[in-house]
């Protein structure tokens, strides 16, 4: 055991000052304590399990900012999906009405337009059936204006 | 300086003082803990049940029956959120002129309409009806107190009165009244309810509860019918013109795929608007195509000869005479040129339906005892309904039994079409048995329910087709009534490049127990010849004129619907060798 380092006391310098000797107080550290092996382990993982539990805590604060910007820009984009559904049905309805007055139209004022009729109509024959390589072009009709269109 | 006291050592704490302190605080914990237990084991599950009440909720419904489209997906019919706005002026927090002037854009009423509104009473005012979404989104958006918006449900008909006999309408509490919409109304109602999820305390939906698929989340899915809009509305002009020619009373277009049964289109005129049907005549909401019966007359005799061939009463090559006019029990019966022609002698079957020779016919079902005749037609089911998904159908009539067995009379008009009545849905399904090669098939307009993916969901239930004629039969006289358009009554019906065979009908109307002057024309068509896969058949009922007869009046219609269904479907010329020849279009060729 090496000798205890002897210093001087606080309590001893005032006294100093009458001229006495210093009185020096023998200060000893703590012993050390001597742990067993399973006592040592436990220690160790304390601390190991200490270090963790306060390195995930630092490390959650950033993650749960993360979870709450993902649930943020999720229900953005849900709102902005129920939006365009609206918006969906909306060009629906207008489209389907649109549709049916061009047809209104057409038929009270055909303009130019013809209806499709077979005579207008091009077959051609599949090459691989049959040998024919002519298509079968039925000859076109003058236009009637008078005519109403089939939609 | 006096020397520093000595540090005087603590006195102990009473140890009776720290235990009281221990004991206070262990109190404190196992209170805390007590309380723990309580909230957490006890009242589980009421908090769990206020928290998901106050946090789960259903996303709004957009829609509450399928969107119904044809064929093709153009839609027929679709459900819209409509609000109605009310104003509770005694909740407001705000000035009334502020809230006046923040609507008046958004309702298109003036600021002192809605301000003389708001007047009136403390609730419950409304101030407007059929909001549509965009504007309650913005209204809603504004946040004023004392606001409220109701939802209810409007359906939208873009196609008007092309499609209203088929699909219908639905009254003011959304159920269906006509059409599918009432036949099928539990088919169409939305099952699946709208996803549950959890919202937050600002009113944002949140992820937590949300299906991973995003698919799941859109309502993609609506009910296909068997119609092609393109088609049927060829149809309706075809027929409205020629209602309009022969100034009648009302007509309707029936085109059936004879393979599945799918009715391509059906028309009937005079039709109404299902967006306005508080307008219309509520005769007009039974299609009169499937619940009004009438005569067929002549286009029941290809059902009679394949009754006939297939029971060996005659053959195909068969003579049967034509005296132009006989007496049965009693009765005259007389064709319905016997004043011009008088009898033509002897005919083959094909002559027999190319001339449409009543007398003729009367022989050929003499030759089939009554009561085997009366079994076939029952056989066919004639006298049941035919068990469509439309709505209001009327089963055929046939004579009581002994009746029909016991007067020669009655076996003799059934052979040319009268004395027994049908409606025209009935009469196409018939022919649609011949057509096909002899299974009775069940006409349907409902495809099913399909996924925007076009994947089939559901369908509604239906009967399975049923043989009623032999292969042969079939044939037989499919090829007996392409005569009938190359030779007889149905040449106006010749498409050129193309084989048809059809069969005409002129058949004098019933009214009060006797035969009057009115008419119900009509014509079947079997389309291709070769292999069929339609059957068009047009009625038009009381055509006014002398030249009105099943060839003037309904081949035109049917003829143009045929030609509409060449190009919609793409059916390639079976003789392209007549269309070669040049300015030779009208001719029917040898």
């Amino acid at each position: 055991m090496v000798a205890a380092p002897k210093l001087k006391s606080s309590i001893g310098s005032l006294r100093s000052r009458s001229g006495s000797s210093p009185i020096l107080t023998e200060i000893r550290p703590l012993p050390k304590t001597h742990m067993p092996l399973w006592q040592k382990t436990l220690v160790g993982l304390q601390w190991v399990s200490g270090v963790a539990a306060a390195s995930s805590m630092v490390a959650l604060l950033p993650l749960y900012g993360w979870l709450a910007l993902c649930e943020q820009q999720w229900s953005r984009a849900y709102h902005q999906l129920e939006q365009l559904k609206r918006q969906e049905r909306e060009l629906l309805v207008s489209h389907e009405t649109l549709r049916y007055r061009v047809t209104q139209q057409v038929q009270q004022a055909p303009q130019g337009l013809v209806p499709q009729n077979p005579q207008r109509v091009l077959f051609i024959p599949n090459q691989a059936s049959t040998g024919a390589t002519l298509p079968v072009q039925i000859p076109s009709v003058a236009v009637a204006p008078h005519r109403r269109v089939s939609y | 300086m006096t020397t520093a006291k000595a540090v005087a050592t603590p006195k102990p704490i009473a140890a009776g003082r720290i235990w009281l302190i221990l004991i206070f605080s262990l109190g404190a914990m196992a209170g805390v803990a007590a309380r723990l237990v309580y909230l957490q084991v006890l009242e589980r599950d009421t908090l769990a049940e206020k928290a998901r009440q106050q946090q789960q909720h259903y996303t709004p419904p957009t829609l509450a029956r399928y969107p119904i489209t044809d064929r093709r997906d153009t839609v027929v019919a679709l459900d819209r959120p409509v609000f109605t706005l009310f104003a509770h002026p005694s909740h407001f927090k705000v000035e009334p002129t502020a809230i006046a002037h923040a609507l008046a854009p958004l309702l298109g009423q003036s600021p002192t309409q809605l301000l003389a509104k708001f007047g009136t009473y403390p609730t419950g005012v409304p101030i407007a009806y059929e909001v549509s979404e965009e504007v309650a989104a913005k209204i809603r958006a504004l946040n004023y107190d004392g606001l409220e918006l109701n939802q209810a449900w409007q359906r939208i008909y873009p196609q008007q009165e092309l499609m209203a006999g088929i699909v219908g309408y639905v009254d003011r509490e959304h159920k269906g009244q006509a059409g599918i919409e009432f036949s099928q109304n539990d088919f169409l109602q939305v099952r699946n309810p709208q996803p549950l999820l959890s919202m937050n305390g600002l009113g944002q939906w949140l992820p937590a509860l949300a299906p991973t698929d995003p698919q799941v989340l859109t309502q993609g899915y609506h009910v296909r019918l068997t119609v092609d809009s393109r088609l049927q509305q060829t149809a309706r002009q075809a027929l409205r013109q020629q209602l309009r020619k022969f100034n009648a009373k009302r007509g309707t277009v029936l085109v059936l795929e004879v393979a599945s049964g799918a009715l391509r289109a059906l028309v009937s005129e005079p039709s109404y608007n299902p967006n306005q049907y508080y307008r219309a005549d509520p005769a007009l909401f039974r299609n009169w195509a499937v619940s009004d019966l009438y005569e067929p007359g002549s286009t029941f005799k290809p059902i009679n000869t394949a009754i006939a061939l297939e029971l060996n009463a005659i053959t195909p090559n068969t003579v049967l005479p034509d005296e132009g006019r006989i007496m049965v029990g009693g009765w005259p019966i007389q064709n319905s040129d016997f004043s011009q022609r008088g009898g033509r002698g002897a005919l083959t079957i094909s002559q027999v339906l190319g001339y449409s020779s009543n007398v003729a016919m009367v022989h050929m079902m003499n030759r089939i005892p009554r009561r085997h005749y009366y079994r076939y037609l029952h056989r066919l089911g004639l006298t049941q309904k035919v068990g469509s998904d439309l709505p209001f159908e009327t089963a055929a009539q046939l004579k009581p039994a002994e009746q029909f067995i016991h007067y020669p009379i009655e076996s003799a008009t059934a052979a040319f079409g009268q004395g027994l009545s049908l409606t025209p849905l009935h009469l196409v399904q018939l022919l649609g048995a011949i057509a096909n090669g002899g299974e009775l098939v069940v006409p349907h307009v409902i495809e099913g329910l399909y996924d925007e993916n076009g994947h089939l969901q559901r369908q509604p239930r239906r009967a399975e087709p049923r043989r009623v004629f032999s292969e042969r039969t079939s044939t037989e006289v499919i090829n007996m009534l392409g005569e009938v358009v190359r030779s007889g009554t149905g040449k106006p019906a010749h498409i050129p490049g193309y084989r048809l065979g059809g069969k005409t009908g002129t058949a004098q109307k019933a009214v009060g127990g006797t035969y009057g002057n009115q008419r119900i024309t009509s014509f079947a068509a079997v389309f291709p010849l070769e292999q069929p896969q339609y059957v068009i058949l047009a009625v038009v009922d009381e055509p006014q004129g002398d030249d009105a007869y099943g060839s003037t009046v309904a081949i035109p219609i049917v003829k143009a619907v045929t030609e509409s269904l060449i190009t919609i479907e793409g059916i390639p010329p079976s003789h392209p060798e007549e269309l070669r020849r040049p300015a030779a279009a009208t001719s029917v060729p040898q």
